[in-house]
């Protein structure tokens, strides 16, 4: 789509240079742990090396005796205030600090409070705790088992470890669909622990004016609004009313859903600060960032699919076990406690599906978070992707040519799905297509073939996957009964100006930048003359924040609502400055002329200034706008992605040599940005395909518990990714964008993971779980007689 | 102790403790945060500077040890209101994203392309190879220090 | 030729060069366990501790009578006993009696192992117990045999009960803020000893910093002094000389990377630095610090156990040369005293015909390896093994060298059928054990794939015998 504004203006399509990079590249970005205030203290956290354990006793006396410390928190400190438990963002409940016991390792026990970080850092060397081990639960499924320890001995009617049980679809005509079927497959997958480790760790500085009584908390956070009103909520009753906090969220370094949940950390920053009157500055380390800090997935998966002989799917059954860890902190929409899961049918048109999903707390951090990803979305494109090719391969098709028969036909939409959502638009076929014949599938299959011959492994992987981002209609979507809307206030100065403020928060994604063009779009005021705020709960209007791919959906939906507001008022005041009728006047970006006659016309700088010096009678003076979106439905992002990967017989390791990606956005605001996004994406899909994972061993010792085993790729290791899109634009947006953030994330394991088994396939390999270590490869390998 | 270094040719001294780390004494001492941290155990490469014009990571030198020594920062890179190629490539080619890797790979690829002003994709992705970046992919930070590269050989700055 | 201040070359030796009547050197056990006793000078054991650690010290005769309020003959006969019969001779009723069971130094040992954790040592276990500590401590040659009672009492003795270790006390939060230390700078090799041997192992010696600030930053080492070498100068270099291939303390990874000598002529060298840590740790670590850390998971012991390299340790007591065969001694530790600094590798200059590979597979870049094979072959005439060396890493508890291997392709034409027998030699001589990084299985069938590898690649630039 050609851009409809000039560079000049930089509306929509085009590739504006970033308006937050000045700042970046010189070094002058703000992070939190940027800011010093005058005075200010720092908390650092004594943690439990203990998965699950008493706490008999809590010594903080060599550490007071030490100088600089001022002060040991203990759980006991906290529930003075009520405040040593708090809700969780699924309405569960978990420590800020504990009282009786731990309940996973690295979990926060005491915190130390001290004038300078080393000092604090001695102090928690210097608290003594003494514990009593009691057994531990890391095995979500013996965690179901009858005879499992309890772990949430704080319930008082809670049995057992089971937390919800979730279904969705129709189960009989499943079933039914299941009983008749020609062909069924049948699969595990496991979805490992990750983390988001955004390069940024979490922190914050909490600093309580005893006089104003007003709280302001820096914080590393994706959601400020909701931070706050969860903390007015808890903390209510020790006297923080909402309009008396105030949260910013400055320059963030990388959020991807780790920064949505609020942590003990923050909390306690808040009480020690409330405490002392004075700045407090709690910033994690990178062990305590991967150790405590909530997790992404844990999803035990059997999936099965039914199918005709000819290739026609029918339909899909999934059964999953959710693992919680001690509690359930997933930042989910209320409604949703697997998130989007239910999208699992994909990019094919199936008759029946049902899906169930069982949470279980086991001793483990708490979480369920996206890993850049829309609520559980991966979870779901990785499940049916890999099934697609299970049931190809076993049938004998091209993985290919069994997708294009299967695809939802682009004069199906809008589609209904079997599980009930309705895709807004797509041309999943028009994305395979482009994908093939960019990386040129059919020469790669000779290649295959060839080399199959000569006893050397490559494969080749599809994943056409389908998303389902920008949460989103408030009939369905809220958390903590916040309505998932999103924000935006314009105000045009009297020279044509502007400022606009939203409420999400960018992490990255070039927010100061897209907004502005978006702006520049409806107004034709040059993206350059717009200035873009977000992150400030005192000035920027109330919104639910920048995670699940929602900015664009959501808040940019926002923003063209507000400027169309902000049109409206100016063709009335451009009407009156050119004696002409409102419905006369015609727009163009930047201007309304009257209709036949180009040269009668007023910009939108002209009209700026008159509202501020000559607007009409009875009019309110003013260019101002506010508008709070809530979307009618979710948007369906898309796209196909094929990679080619070689195997190293000897070793095992496997090198991603090729790797295609076509999305489809719908319409685009900044081609550079969105390709920069996908760049990312594709990255943190191609980690925990094959190199990150967070696992415990049975005492409940957490594995990669730092950058030395929990392996974020170089640069070494990371492909040139080859790009391309379509552009099937959603109806429903004023836009026609769709959101594109995550869309990689999401398709690139499975494509990953598929080329592998491709490569294996003929050796009888039929599964191979994400991260493709060398050392499971190697063991397949041994096991299907292939060695050096 | 006494520790006495230049900063971006700026001569700085403070009273420190032995232990404390050099990213530590730029940042909250000298209050240059444009070096970040983020890993603490040498593994991302955000705090890369340049000592006595070696490319290190300053979590994992002591303040002590840079007595008497050349430091030069991402502050440093700008030279009298103008862009280093770098810094240029960076934005144009979109080199960035969150902005928090940023400037350990400014300093990484800075010292690398004293070193070897021709590279070829391989070699850049080697010498940013100790710098974690989780937005961008890499991809458009090696054309970013291709950009450089190509600009600086045309002599600019 | 280094100049020390205060020192004097005889016989060879470094020896200080003052006028005076002092003790023998001391062995670092020796040096805590009087340190322990002059904690307690009220005592007499404790006295007289006090005089030989005095002495020890470089404190004059005179000032250690004046110090302490003792005569001349006193001070001369304790120090004597203690010359001859060690801290037994500071007994009231010298000895020889029962011996105990432990000696202080395998005790300390102890106490340091039960304070790490057992991952950090390569063993895939929460915490320690007590049957735990004692299969580790035997299987890695600290001791010999060892009852459960007399562990309990060594535990004790170094100030950790087994209910600490058990209740985790030794380790909470991950602060990566490093303890308290006094820094020293040295100008001299000989300051730079002499301050490790006044502090004993209370001191670490500061090269690169790249594997120890880490440590430190975990806590995991807090040594209560820090000797910086990295002011001393001369220290860094590369350079053949009489046969031999020199490369100094303080020489770099990088400088490694970027010397044209071993660009051209070392290329196993070349390889190895290149996979070590990244570029921008490499611009740091020394290779020095990497053999003297006694890590089996670094790279370069393999390397220098192929190349048959030696180590030159620098003490007071003066300079001895180590072969690379026999330095590494155990999981981080090394034949070096706890007084002496590595000061400099010497690798025999390859004879025409000869040349070697290292091949590592790692997780990613910045990895240890899950292993790593260095090979180094000279042929003779028509491609037959003249000699071979073959060195793993991380597989074993120390840095392996291949012996069997090595022997095996002596005197044979180097090819694939050989090179795949003594592939297989190598992976039945590797000890690996299963981690992250994989099973113990995998890594062993690593050894085979990789040694053919770097073994095929060694003959390949040894010109194949052609």
């Amino acid at each position: 789509m050609a851009p409809k504004t000039s560079p000049e203006i930089g509306g929509m399509g085009h590739s504006v240079k970033r308006k937050e990079d000045p700042r970046f590249i010189r070094g002058k970005g703000t992070y939190v742990d940027d800011i010093q205030l005058p005075g200010m203290l720092y908390l650092d956290i004594v943690r439990s090396p203990f998965a699950h354990a008493k706490i008999k006793k809590i010594d903080p006396t060599k550490a007071l005796a030490m100088p600089g410390v001022l002060a040991v928190i203990t759980g006991q400190d906290l529930a003075k205030y009520n405040l040593h438990w708090m809700p969780t963002l699924m309405s569960d409940t978990q420590m800020v600090l504990p009282v009786e016991k731990v309940m996973y390792q690295a979990q926060e026990v005491a915190a130390v409070l001290a004038t300078d970080r080393y000092k604090a850092a001695d102090g928690v060397e210097a608290v003594e705790v003494e514990y009593e081990p009691l057994p531990v639960v890391v095995d979500p499924k013996k965690a179901l088992e009858p005879g499992a320890p309890v772990l949430r001995t704080d319930k008082k009617d809670k049995k057992d470890n089971h937390i919800w049980h979730w279904e969705w679809g129709d189960k009989a005509a499943t079933d039914r669909v299941f009983r008749e079927a020609e062909v069924t497959v049948k699969q595990d997958i496991y979805l490992p622990r990750i983390h988001v480790a955004s390069i940024e760790t979490c922190g914050c500085i909490a600093h309580f004016d005893k006089v104003s009584g007003k709280l302001t908390v820096w914080m590393t956070t994706q959601a400020p609004h909701a931070i706050r009103t969860v903390f007015a909520l808890v903390a209510g009753h020790v006297g923080l009313a909402e309009h008396k906090i105030r949260i910013i969220s400055p320059d963030i370094g990388g959020g991807f859903g780790g920064k949505v949940p609020v942590y003990p950390g923050y909390v306690i920053a808040v009480a020690a600060s409330v405490l002392t009157g004075k700045p407090v500055k709690w910033m994690e380390d990178r062990m305590e960032n991967l150790q405590a800090d909530s997790f992404a997935r844990d999803y035990h998966i059997t999936a099965e699919l039914a199918a005709k002989k000819d290739g026609t799917l029918t339909a899909l059954r999934i059964k999953t076990i959710a693992d919680h860890g001690y509690a359930d902190a997933a930042a989910n929409p209320s409604k949703f406690p697997a998130g989007l899961f239910h999208i699992c049918t994909g990019s094919y048109d199936f008759k029946a599906a049902h899906v169930e999903v069982d949470g279980v707390y086991t001793n483990k951090p708490p979480g369920g978070i996206a890993y850049r990803c829309s609520f559980r979305v991966t979870e779901a494109v990785h499940t049916i992707e890999r099934m697609a090719d299970l049931v190809a391969h076993q049938l004998g098709m091209d993985p290919a040519e069994f997708r294009l028969k299967n695809f939802i036909k682009p004069e199906q939409f809008p589609y209904k799905s079997a599980l009930g959502w309705e895709y807004d638009s797509g041309n999943y076929a028009g994305a395979l297509r482009k994908a093939m014949e960019k990386i040129g599938y059919a020469e790669l299959r000779r290649e295959q073939a060839e080399k199959r011959k000569r006893g050397e492994l490559m494969g080749i992987g599809i994943s056409s996957f389908t998303e389902i981002v920008g949460a989103g209609p408030s009939k369905h979507f809220d958390i903590l009964g916040l309505k998932m809307f999103d924000s935006c206030e314009i105000r045009i100065h009297p020279t044509g100006k502007a400022i606009a403020r939203f409420g999400t928060k960018s992490q990255g994604q070039g927010h100061e930048t897209t907004y502005a063009q978006i702006l520049a779009e409806e107004l034709g005021i040059p993206a350059a003359d717009i200035q873009v705020e977000e992150g400030d709960t005192d000035t920027a209007p109330y919104g639910l924040g920048t995670y699940a791919s929602r900015s664009t959906p959501v808040a940019g939906a926002a923003g063209a609502m507000a400027a169309r507001k902000i049109r409206d008022k100016a063709r009335k005041i451009a009407a009156h400055l050119l004696e002409a009728a409102e419905e006369d006047l015609v727009w163009e970006p930047g201007k309304f002329s009257v209709k036949g006659a180009p040269n009668r016309a007023k910009t939108i700088q002209e009209i700026a200034f008159a509202a501020y010096t000559n607007h009409p009678q009875g009019m309110e003076a003013g260019l101002e706008a506010v508008s709070y979106y809530d979307p009618p439905n979710l948007t369906f992002p898309f796209g196909s992605y094929i990679s080619v990967v070689d195997i190293d017989k000897g070793t095992g390791e496997v090198k991603v040599r090729r790797f295609v990606a076509v999305d489809d956005c719908g319409n685009i605001i900044n081609p550079m940005i969105v390709e920069g996004q996908i760049h990312g994406g594709l990255t943190m899909g191609l980690a925990p395909a094959l190199y990150e994972e967070i696992s415990y061993d049975e005492h409940g010792n957490i594995q990669g518990g730092s950058f030395m085993d929990y392996l974020l790729p170089t640069a070494v290791e990371t492909p040139r990714w080859e790009t391309d899109k379509t552009c099937t634009p959603s109806p429903h947006h004023p836009l026609g964008a769709k959101g594109v953030g995550e869309s990689a994330t999401v398709g690139a394991p499975a494509a990953i993971t598929n080329a592998v088994v491709d490569a294996l396939w003929h050796l009888g390999v039929r599964h191979i779980d994400i991260p493709i270590t060398p050392a499971k490869v190697w063991k397949l390998l041994r096991e299907h007689g292939v060695t050096e | 102790m006494l520790v006495q270094v230049a900063i971006n040719g700026e001569k700085h001294e403070a009273e420190v403790e032995p232990r404390l780390l050099l990213v530590h004494l730029i940042r909250d001492i000298l209050r240059l945060t444009g070096t970040h941290i983020g890993c603490d155990t040498t593994h991302c490469g955000a705090c890369t500077v340049l000592l006595d014009g070696r490319a290190v990571k300053s979590c994992s030198v002591f303040a002590v040890q840079a007595h008497g020594k050349e430091i030069m920062t991402v502050e440093g890179l700008e030279q009298d209101g103008k862009l280093h190629p770098l810094q240029e490539g960076f934005m144009q080619e979109h080199g960035l994203q969150c902005g928090y890797c940023t400037p350990g790979m400014l300093m990484a690829s800075y010292a690398f392309l004293k070193k070897n002003p021709q590279p070829d994709e391989e070699q850049i992705r080697r010498a940013i190879s100790g710098n974690l970046c989780r937005c961008t992919g890499y991809v458009n930070i090696v054309k970013a220090i291709e950009y450089a590269a190509a600009k600086l050989r045309q002599g600019g700055s | 030729m280094i100049s020390l201040p205060g020192y004097a070359r005889r016989g060879g030796r470094w020896v200080a060069d003052v006028p005076s009547r002092f003790v023998r050197e001391l062995t670092s056990s020796e040096r805590d366990e009087l340190a322990r006793l002059c904690r307690e000078r009220s005592k007499a054991l404790g006295f007289r501790a006090a005089i030989v650690n005095l002495s020890a010290r470089g404190v004059p005769i005179p000032e250690i009578m004046r110090q302490l309020g003792v005569s001349r003959p006193t001070v001369t006969a304790w120090l004597a006993r203690f010359d001859k019969f060690g801290l037994r001779g500071l007994q009231d009723e010298p000895r020889p009696g029962r011996r105990p069971k432990l000696t202080p130094d395998v005790g300390r040992q102890i106490a340091l192992v039960a304070r790490s954790r057992p991952r950090d040592l390569g063993v895939q276990i929460a915490r320690w117990s007590l049957l735990r500590l004692r299969e580790y401590l035997v299987g890695t040659g600290a001791v010999s045999a060892l009852s459960l009672e007399s562990l309990r009492s060594a535990l004790r003795r170094g100030g950790l009960s087994l209910k600490a270790i058990r209740t985790g006390i030794a380790r909470k939060g991950t602060t990566m803020i490093p303890a308290a230390f006094e820094y020293h700078v040295p100008t001299s090799i000989g300051e730079a000893t002499a301050l490790l041997a006044k502090h004993g192992e209370d001191a670490k010696v500061l090269s690169g910093g790249q594997s120890l600030i880490p440590l430190m930053k975990l806590r995991l080492a807090s040594p209560r002094h820090l000797i910086d070498i990295n002011r001393i100068p001369d220290l860094a270099y590369i350079r053949e000389a009489e046969g031999v291939l020199r490369i100094g303390a303080l020489t770099r990874e990088s400088d490694l990377e970027e010397s044209d000598l071993v660009r051209t002529r070392y290329p196993i060298l070349l390889e190895t630095s290149k996979v070590i840590a990244d570029p921008l740790v490499r611009n740091l670590a020394t290779v020095c610090g990497n053999l003297a850390h006694g890590d089996p998971a670094n790279d370069h012991p393999a390397t220098m156990l192929a190349l048959g390299a030696e180590a030159v340790a620098f003490g007071q007591k003066g300079e001895r040369r180590i072969q690379a065969g026999s330095f590494f001694t155990g999981p981080f530790t090394t034949a070096l005293n706890s007084g002496e600094i590595l000061t400099e590798i010497r690798i025999p200059i390859p004879p025409p015909r000869s040349g070697g590979a290292y091949v590592k597979l790692e997780r990613k870049v910045g990895d240890f390896a899950t292993a790593a094979v260095a090979a180094q072959v000279t042929l003779k005439e028509k491609g037959v093994c003249e000699r071979a060396g073959i060195g793993l890493t991380n597989v074993g508890p120390t840095p392996i060298k291949a012996k069997k291997a090595e022997a095996f392709l002596q005197g044979k034409r180097l090819d694939e059928g050989i090179i795949k027998q003594a592939a297989q030699l190598a992976a039945e001589e590797s000890q690996p054990t299963s981690d992250l990084r994989g099973p113990a299985e995998y890594k062993r069938d690593l050894v085979r794939v990789l040694t053919a590898r770097a073994l095929t690649k060694a003959v390949e630039r040894a010109g194949g015998g052609r």
